[in-house]
């Protein structure tokens, strides 16, 4: 039976020659990974029924994100109880406070997702991996279910398959074409059912897109509502995968729709959600309070490195605060080796520690009541960073970085001239 | 195990359209990120933004009648557990599976794929609904309409009564979770 890649790839997980949408199975994960904000939850819930340990502790990972810079007693307390928690439930990996990095990139970084993978995460952002060709379920409160019986059901879900033609003009990238395509799916404008599909990249201009690109997509897309993101196999540093799981020729997609890149014009998120997309002009000349690039959609290597061309020799505009947020302290230490870090920090960026940054409730660097950021999370509702009458426009890592040169939000193809 | 209350229950339709969200739909935005759950707390503010007078008509064993992608937005539980609480059960046209997957959670029952309902039920019909075999009868019309019923492995979760149940019935299955792990 001809299957598509999520098809296959969930066949895999339950041993079966194939599924078809609708089918409720119960997939066995190669990895579980949680994150720092959820571990004592879960914990609680399974102690208050009298478990003392979990199933397969060994493939269970947890990777320190979202509270990596410990500015509360609480936060204090939080990590504290990770690292009982770790220690008692005896899982595969524990990286505490500035160990590793952020979890839906460091475990691609070090191979412990690789392509054609199942695995089950907490967090919704795990879509990530689809960018590499492996499908992580997001578990969500579900997660103890998880932890004690190693799997959880779910449905075969249906795809749409994307197909991608032509390339970027100078100053587009693939956060834009996220932003872009959210609103096109959620506005109805594309006519194709969205929520709860695998969006399903593929055709000839998906083969020149690097990892961070492909993250990029699989990340903004997840904030409304797909079920899954996947790129055809592709290792992290770029190789092509040979005999990887695709979709077969004959797939049964539910839709099917082809992009022109080309078409594209840089975009902005306007607060309130990723697919909240404006052309660019219609937010250009918004003055910002702050700039963050970085996180889990836009935080690996070739993202700072276009936006360093940027700054290079350049200096922040005083009004603006710049933070940087590297995905993983391999990241980071890449980016001081190569002179990126100087290149940010002569401009008068701040380094944070790897992880979420601010993406995750303002931590390490929250808005104040009534000001304006500009940056790469994944999210930009009400309070996301801080205060809740603050204004969060998202952007790709180069409209952010011209903006905070700029003290303004600007069109990146203007940048500089 | 039976499911609380029986799968083959009598009650009142209230009649909900297409499209209804959980987070500012069911219940408010304000008691989601605040992660309220005790029931008591959530009720009285149960469907306010959709239909202020709707709580105050709904009596334990009444059923909500949906329209296509019945939860839609993030797979957020409040609104259903205080829909829980009120002994409530849903029929709806669609529901996307992640908002299925924590109505399960919370052991809310859901027939999901009540393809037309909306068409030959109206609000304040009294209905017999079989979520066993998926058999819906309208008590006055005697007309009947058979569904695709809850899966079997989710009807075992609803009659466990959903995930704490679950993992308390995997527990008794499983004792050596139980015990502390041997010292590593």
């Amino acid at each position: 039976m001809p299957m598509t890649m999520a098809e296959k790839l969930l066949a895999k997980a339950v041993g079966r020659a194939s599924v078809k949408p609708g089918d409720v199975i119960s997939p066995d994960p190669e990895l579980v990974i949680l994150h720092d904000g959820y571990v004592e939850t879960a914990h609680r819930q399974l102690s208050q029924i009298g478990y003392k340990r979990i199933s397969n502790p060994k493939r269970v990972i947890i990777l320190t994100d979202h509270n990596v810079i410990n500015t509360s007693p609480r936060a204090i307390e939080q990590s504290r109880a990770n690292r009982r928690i770790a220690a008692e439930w005896q899982v595969g990996a524990f990286f505490d406070v500035g160990r590793g990095g952020h979890g839906h990139i460091y475990p691609m970084e070090t191979g412990m997702v690789r392509p054609g993978m199942f695995l089950i995460a907490y967090d919704m952002h795990c879509t990530n991996f689809g960018a590499i060709g492996a499908f992580a379920m997001r578990a969500g409160p579900d997660i103890p279910i998880v932890l004690a019986t190693g799997t959880l059901w779910t449905m075969v879900p249906q795809t749409l398959r994307v197909d991608l033609v032509g390339a970027f003009q100078p100053g587009v990238y693939a956060r834009d074409l996220g932003f872009k395509l959210s609103r096109d799916l959620t506005s109805g404008r594309l006519g194709v059912e969205y929520d709860d599909r695998v969006v399903e990249f593929g055709g000839e201009a998906t083969a020149a897109m690097p990892v961070s690109e492909r993250v990029a997509l699989c990340n903004t897309l997840t904030e409304i509502g797909v079920n899954n993101v996947l790129f055809p196999p592709l290792s992290y540093t770029g190789e092509k995968i040979v005999g990887g799981i695709v979709s077969d020729d004959d797939a049964r997609f539910e839709s099917r729709i082809t992009l022109d890149l080309g078409a594209l014009g840089p975009q902005v998120a306007l607060p309130g959600g990723p697919d909240r997309a404006v052309d660019i002009a219609a937010a250009v000349g918004r003055p910002v309070d702050q700039a963050v690039i970085g996180s889990c959609g836009s935080g690996m290597y070739e993202d700072f490195e276009r936006a360093a061309a940027l700054v290079r020799g350049k200096t922040i505009a005083p009004n603006v605060r710049f933070f940087v947020v590297p995905g993983t302290n391999a990241i980071a230490q890449r980016m001081m080796e190569s002179g990126l870090t100087k290149d940010f920090m002569d401009a008068g960026a701040i380094f944070l520690p790897a992880g979420c940054g601010p993406c995750a409730g303002g931590v390490g660097a929250p808005l104040g009541p009534g000001e304006v950021s500009i940056s790469t999370a994944a999210t930009n509702g009400s309070g996301r960073m801080g205060a809740r009458d603050a204004e969060c426009y998202l952007a790709s890592p180069v409209t952010v970085t011209a903006s905070a040169l700029a003290g303004r939000i600007v069109d990146p193809r203007q940048a500089g001239q | 195990m039976a499911l609380e209350g029986g799968w083959k229950t009598r009650g009142t339709c209230h009649m909900l359209g297409d499209n209804v969200p959980h987070d500012g739909g069911v219940i408010r935005f304000d008691l989601v990120t605040s992660r309220v759950q005790d029931p008591a707390q959530l009720i009285p503010y149960l469907f306010g933004e959709i239909d202020p007078t709707l709580k105050e008509r709904v009596k334990p064993g009444d059923f909500i009648v949906a329209g296509k992608n019945f939860f839609c937005g993030k797979a957020h539980n409040q609104g259903m557990i205080a829909m829980k609480a009120l002994g409530l059960r849903v029929l709806c046209e669609s529901m996307p599976f992640r908002s299925f997957r924590a109505a399960t959670g919370v052991a809310l029952p859901c027939l999901i794929n009540c393809e037309g309902i909306s068409g030959w039920i109206a609000n304040g019909d009294e209905i017999e609904a079989d979520f066993d075999s998926g058999t819906v009868t309208n008590v006055q019309s005697g007309r009947s309409e058979r569904y695709p019923s809850i899966p079997p492995e989710i009807k075992s979760i609803l009659e466990e009564g959903g995930m704490r149940g679950m993992l308390a019935a995997w527990l008794r299955d499983h004792p050596e979770l139980a015990e502390p792990p041997q010292a590593a």
